[in-house]
């Protein structure tokens, strides 16, 4: 029989599909241990391929508690141990990229950075270097340095 | 989650270390002990004396004020309060100092906008307080680091100055930030990280006149 009124069920809160050679990974509502748990589950069986990259998008994500940090930080980590592959993390909140850059330096993975936009997404993963985010970010800023003391030394012998 | 406490030869050697920087610089950083330990001595010097160079020269090149104000916002975007915070009240200080007002970036607000607000909510309190000022140049460069922020790609070659200062100023706080929020905590302290972090009574003013503003709002 079917009832009258169906009640919705509630959006699923982890959502993982594939696209091309990535793993999109789709996460919405209160980060806490129940989505980090289910987010561990999808994605210890999702359909992997070798040199896959990995998509979290947690722009529907609004808050997190310590629980779910926890959580997402055990998952990270065994994904770093077990299937290493480069990442990125998708947010519009200050709050989870600070999340997310304690979880890049907690588990020292040189392949996975947050970004904010999927234009920025995109670069990092088809990037075929392995240089982590951290030195790369060094790099370019010592490059840029080089670049404006050259335009300095410039402006001043031509003054 | 808590970073791992650093062996004592560590935690001794940070605090000379943020003891040579308070000398220097007129202030210590929570963060240098997971500097330490990152990079080791030799590293985190080096790191932070191409940090140090490349702060005095964007303060040299866009004023006291907005270079903080910037270097702040840079911090800002990836979530660092610490550096962020500190950043934007140092700016802050320095426009209380010259012009003997309060800029309308007030650092109590914004560390709670970085708790529950988005980017685009963030940037929309920031125009709003900008629009009615005199200050349309900050604003400008702000936006524009936003943009650059969001993008996030590596700075063309043969460029504006200050777009390459804006991608410099993103790229070095997007390496320094990975430490610095690994090692702050909940409710990290809100330290001017300039020179007037050393000027009490600047600073007590300051807080005077803030928490006279609050209380008018």
């Amino acid at each position: 029989m079917v009832p009258l009124f169906a009640v919705p069920s509630p959006p699923d809160p982890v959502r993982v599909a594939r696209s091309g050679d990535r793993i999109v990974v789709t996460l919405r509502g209160l980060l806490d241990s129940a989505v980090g748990a289910a987010l561990d589950d999808r994605l210890r069986a999702a359909p992997w391929e070798e040199g896959d990259r990995l998509l979290i998008d947690l722009r529907e994500v609004t808050d997190f508690n310590e629980a779910g940090a926890a959580c997402l930080l055990r998952t990270h980590g065994a994904l770093v141990a077990v299937r290493p592959c480069r990442s990125a993390y998708l947010t519009d909140r200050p709050r989870l990229r600070a999340l997310i850059f304690k979880i890049i330096h907690g588990t020292q993975d040189k392949n996975t950075r947050p970004v904010a936009s999927l234009t920025a997404a995109d670069a990092w993963l088809r990037e075929a270097s392995g240089q982590a985010f951290a030195d790369v970010s060094l790099d370019r800023a010592r490059t840029l340095l080089g670049r404006l003391q050259e335009r300095l030394r410039d402006r001043r012998s031509t003054q | 989650m808590n970073p791992a406490a650093p062996s004592l030869p560590l935690r001794a050697l940070a605090r000379i270390m943020s003891g040579v920087n308070w000398l220097f610089y007129g202030y210590s950083v929570p963060f240098m002990g997971e500097l330490l330990r990152s990079y080791g001595l030799r590293g985190a010097s080096t790191r932070g004396a191409a940090l140090a160079e490349l702060a005095q020269l964007v303060e040299r090149e866009l004023g006291e004020r907005d270079a903080h104000m910037l270097i702040g916002f840079a911090s800002l975007w990836n979530g660092c309060m610490i550096c962020a915070l500190g950043h934007i009240y140092a700016a802050n200080l320095a426009h209380f100092r010259d012009r003997g007002e309060l800029f309308p970036l007030d650092e109590v607000e914004l560390r709670r906008a970085m708790q529950t607000a988005t980017d685009a909510e963030i940037l929309a309190y920031v125009e709003e307080r900008l629009t009615a000022t005199d200050d349309a140049r900050l604003l400008e460069l702000l936006r524009h680091l936003y943009a650059i922020k969001r993008a996030d790609t590596a700075a063309p070659d043969a460029v504006d100055r200050d777009t390459e200062l804006l991608h410099a100023v993103a790229s070095a706080y997007d390496w320094l930030n990975h430490c610095t929020i690994y090692a702050e905590g909940e409710e990290p302290p809100v330290i001017a990280y300039s020179q007037l972090n050393r000027h009490y009574r600047l600073r007590s003013r300051y807080a005077r006149a803030r928490a006279a503003a609050t209380q008018r709002r």
